[in-house]
Parts: C-alpha cells; structure tokens; sequence
C-alpha cells in the first residue's frame, strides 16, 4: 500500500516542477475559435427568436376569434330555417333528419307536430316542444324523450298511411298557428318569407360595415423612413445611417409583412488581434453605401385605441453601390545599425514599427447579399391622424455570413423612424 | 478586460493549463481544446475571482472542470456498473524515482482515459473516492476499483519502460 502511494507521490513531484511551453499561434487560434462561437451563439439565438415569433405569429393567427358582426348574423338565420323544415318536410323525412341529428333537441320535439297533427289535435305538439326544451337540462332525459319521440313517430307514420293529401294540407294550416304561440322564439309570429327578408336586411348593413371597417383596416400602406444606428464588430463601433421608402401588406388583423428600399450608408471598423505586437496589426475602416431591400413579417402584439405594440422578423438582401477599404497595416521591425569606430564593428538594434497604409475600392454592384442579413424589430405605432401613423421601432441586424467584398462581418443596430400613410 | 490583457493572461498561463489539461485528455489537440473552453470560462467570470487567493489554484479548478465535463460528454453512453473493490497484489520492483515528467506523462497516456482520470484526481489533485464519484458520476467503488488498476498498470507499464 505505501509502494503504491508512493507511485503517486513521485508523479505528483515529477509533475510539480514541468510545465508545457507556450505553443506559437494558440492565441490567434483562441480569438478566431472565440469570435467563431460567438457567430454561431448570435446566430442560434437569432433563429430562436426567429422561431418564437413564428410560432406565436401561427398561434395568433389561428387563436384569432371570428369577426362579431359575423356571429350576430349567423343565429337568427339559425332559428328561421328550422320551423320552415319542419313545415315543409314530410313525416317520414322529419324523421331521418331527427335520427341523423340527435344533438338538436328543438328540432326532434317540433318533428313532431306534422304526424301528431294530422291525426288528431296540435296541443300534443306543443306539449312535446316543451318537454324538448326542457330536457336541454340533462343529456340523459332528452335521449329519453328521443326515443318516445321516435316510437310515435313510427306510430303516426302508420297512421298518416291513410291520410289524405287534402288532410296533410289541413294539418300543415292547422300547425302553423300553434307554432306561432311559441314564446321561445319571436320570429316564429312572422311569415317565413318575410322572416327571411328580415334576416337578410338585418344582417346586410352589419356585414357591409364590417366589411368596409375590415378593408379600411387591411389597405397597403407606404411611408418613408430614416434610421441612424452603429455598425458593431467584436473590437470597434462606427456610424450608420439609411433612409428610403417602405410598403407593409396587411396578411390578417395582427399579421403584416413589411417591406421597402432604403440607401444605407455605413462605415465599419475592423480590427484583427496583435500578433507579438504591442499595436493592432490590422485595421480596416469600411466606407459603404449600398440598398437594402428588406421583408419582414410583423406581429402586433397589443393594440390600443392610438398605438400598438409589435414585433418583427426577416431577412435583409444587399445590394453595394460602393464600397471603399482603408486598411492600416502595422508590422514590428528589428532594425541593424552598423558602425565603425576605429577597426571595431559596433552594432546596435531598434525595434521599428511600420505602418503601411492601402486604400481600396469595390466597383458598384460588384457584391449582392441576398437574404445576408437577420432583422429582428420591435416596434411602436402611434396614430396622428386617421391616416398618418409614426413608428418608432429599434431594430437589430444581424449578419448571415460575411458582408460586401471582404466579407465582413458587423451587426448593425439602430432606431428607424417611420412616417406612413 | 481588454483584449490586450486577456493576451497576456492567456500567453502567460497557457503553459500551466496545457499541463493539466493533458492530465486529463485523450490527446494534445484535446487538451489544447479544453484549454481553449477553459479560458473562455476565465474570461467571462474572471469578476468572481478572488485577488487574495492564487490564480493558479484558480485556474487549474476550471481546467480540471473543463476536462471533466469533456470526459462525461464522452462517456455519457458508457455504463458504469457497481462492482466490488479488488486489492490487487503488489508486485513492484520499489520506488520509482528515474522518471522523468515526460516519461510520466507517455505512461499515463497509456492508462484507459477513465483509469488515468481517477488516478490523477486521486493522487495528484488529492479528492476523496466520494468527491471523484459525484464529479464523474460512477459509483465510489467503481472509483476505488479503477485506482487500484490504474496503479496496477502503471507499475507493470513502468517495468516494461524500464526493461526497454
């Protein structure tokens, strides 16, 4: 046991005093694995977000509730149709219709009435009526009643056998009356011609205004825009600035896409990481103007009376009108001075740093980005007046992959102002 | 931080974390990798650290971590079974004091990564079986059991360096 602990010790002591040497370039390798994983963490997080907002863009476009005007107009066009079924259908038929649609109570009680009140009198129609509407209480007693219903049905289908068509007309004559002391339903005191004039009448100025507030709603708006923002790389930030028009295409109440031209300019800082230098060793100063043409899809997320809330998503394609490079480039020089004195040779040695400095230019439209960019925005929408709206949205843009002819890679941030109409 | 300091730092100490971090991993490229991770983790909680204490201590605890969350990514699908702590006969030829730590380190490179992992925890960094088994998660007399043949094979692989 002690032979095996002194294995360890004597590792343990022999590792104490060694320690690897420093291996030339790790540092470099360090910040591009470094800036690397940063890209990647942007990037993910972008789609992430990106995966959110349409997810809750698809769940608010499905969880969005039917217009109310709508719902209003369905029901009494509802309740008209069915005493016009039970009117005009025959008793075998009535029947069916009962069997097939269990769930509607009224109609199974007010089946009824055409059979009962050809054979003898309509008080047992209205009498069964009532006992429907009052088994809508338990779903256990209207299968009940259901069933009674069915059996005189069948009962009066025997009977009707030998009814007349002159007797059929009679007991429709007959029939219509009681309806008409239903309390339940109001209509029900009016012809069902005019019944259904009624309903179409009624329902038509609702849908019209609806329907003019709904195209009112969902027009295509264009405006103009300015956004000052920054160009962000890892190591420096510098000025941007665009400005152009901008058109947003309603899809539903909630949901728009957003889209436009606008000249940006920007101006980007690119620094490399020293290599045994006590200076930056590169440096690139980016001067760019170029058309971005972005579409995103934005979500309002709440609307008051004058402003609304909304988030956005989408991709950005780069088209450079022209780009200008100044690149800085600073070396370390070991610089040998020789002199004589006498017959000795003296030398003596200075540490120089060279800075070398090239300008460069891309010839315009030399470089396309398409969907080169990741928007993300956020946005406020104020009403000025019924037809001018302003909106402040802050906005994120961030690069897919390497930007204008050197590739370079800058997120751009920044606040755009936006007039439409 | 600037990056001019965090330069120095790294420069200054990457020697140090490379030597453990090879205690720890498979091979170079591995080691050089969880150095990599583990001064990302320097840099980003470098606020917590604590100036009276010695950076060193400091760094090596994240190295160690690093490397073990490696090792456990790795061996995720591994399936650690309990078993009985053997002793295991001992058959070495007495103290072993001509090596150097390059030849250490050629003889732990030679252990099973597990073996060598609790080995080094054991012996050089000096955890108890409990602390190695919460930080692995295999059970303690798995850990006791690796030892025990890690040390096994570390006297045999000596012997046969030494014959050679």
């Amino acid at each position: 046991m002690s032979k095996e602990k002194e294995i360890g010790e004597v590792i343990k002591e022999a590792l104490n005093g060694h320690e690897e040497s420093y291996i030339e370039g790790a540092w470099e390798t360090f910040t591009s694995k470094r800036k690397r994983k940063a890209l990647i963490y942007r990037l993910s997080a972008s789609g992430v977000a990106a995966a959110i907002l349409l997810g809750l863009i698809i769940i608010g476009t499905l969880n969005q509730p039917l217009p109310e005007g709508l719902t209003a107009q369905k029901e009494p066009v509802k309740v008209i149709e069915t005493p016009q079924q039970i009117v005009n259908e025959v008793p075998g038929q009535v029947t069916a219709v009962a069997e097939s649609q269990p769930s509607s109570i009224s109609v199974m009680g007010q089946a009824k009435i055409s059979p009962d009140s050809a054979g003898s009198s309509t008080k047992t129609a209205v009498s069964s009526t009532k006992t429907a509407v009052s088994s809508t209480s338990s779903s256990v007693s209207s299968t009940n009643i259901i069933a009674q219903n069915t059996e005189k049905n069948e009962a009066a289908e025997v009977k009707t056998a030998a009814v007349t068509e002159a007797q059929k007309a009679a007991a429709v004559t007959e029939s219509q009356p009681q309806t008409q002391k239903q309390p339940t339903n109001q209509y029900n005191n009016q012809p069902l011609t005019q019944l259904n004039s009624l309903s179409t009448t009624e329902s038509s100025p609702k849908t019209s205004r609806k329907d003019s507030k709904l195209g009112s709603e969902r027009r295509v708006r264009i405006g103009v825009n300015v956004a000052p923002g920054f160009n962000t790389t890892a190591d420096a930030s510098a000025f941007n600035y665009s400005g152009g028009v901008n058109v947003e295409i309603p899809l539903s109440k909630k949901l728009q896409i957003s889209t436009g031209v606008s000249l940006e300019h920007s101006n980007v800082d690119e620094r490399s990481s020293p290599r045994n230098a006590a200076v930056p060793s590169y440096q690139t100063i980016a001067s760019l103007t170029n058309l971005d043409i972005p579409i995103n899809i934005t979500w309002k997320i709440t609307s008051y009376k004058k402003t609304s809330y909304y988030v956005g998503a989408g991709l950005s394609a780069l088209a450079y009108l022209s780009e200008n490079y100044t690149t800085t480039t600073r070396t370390q020089l070991l610089r040998e001075n020789t002199s004589f004195d006498g017959d000795e040779y003296i030398s003596t040695y200075r540490l120089e740093t060279v800075e070398r400095v090239t300008t460069s230019s891309g010839s315009p439209n030399s470089a396309f980005d398409i969907g080169g960019r990741v928007n993300l925005v956020f946005g406020v929408e104020q009403r000025l007046t019924p037809k001018l709206n302003l909106s402040i949205e802050p906005f994120m843009k961030i690069p897919v992959s390497g930007l204008a002819t050197k590739n370079m890679i800058y997120t751009t941030g920044g606040v755009t102002f936006k007039v439409t109409f | 931080m600037d990056d001019k300091a965090q330069e120095l730092l790294y420069k200054k100490y990457f020697g140090y974390a490379l030597t453990v971090a090879l205690l720890y991993s498979t091979d170079r490229n591995d080691a050089i990798e969880v150095v990599d991770d583990s001064f990302l983790k320097v840099f980003s909680e470098i606020k917590k650290f604590d100036i009276s204490q010695p950076f060193k201590g400091w760094l090596r605890k994240i190295v160690i971590n690093t490397a073990i969350d490696k090792f456990r990514k790795k061996n995720r699908r591994i399936d650690f079974k309990e078993t009985d702590s053997v002793a295991i006969q001992d058959t070495a030829p007495g103290p072993i004091s001509c090596l150097t730590a390059q030849d250490i380190m050629k003889l732990l490179n030679c252990l099973p990564h597990t073996y060598k992992t609790v080995f080094c925890l054991y012996d050089i960094e000096g955890y108890s079986h409990d602390e190695i088994a919460a930080k692995l998660k295999i059970p303690a007399s798995s850990s006791r059991v690796y030892l025990t043949r890690a040390r096994k094979q570390m006297r045999e692989l000596y012997n046969k360096h030494i014959n050679d």
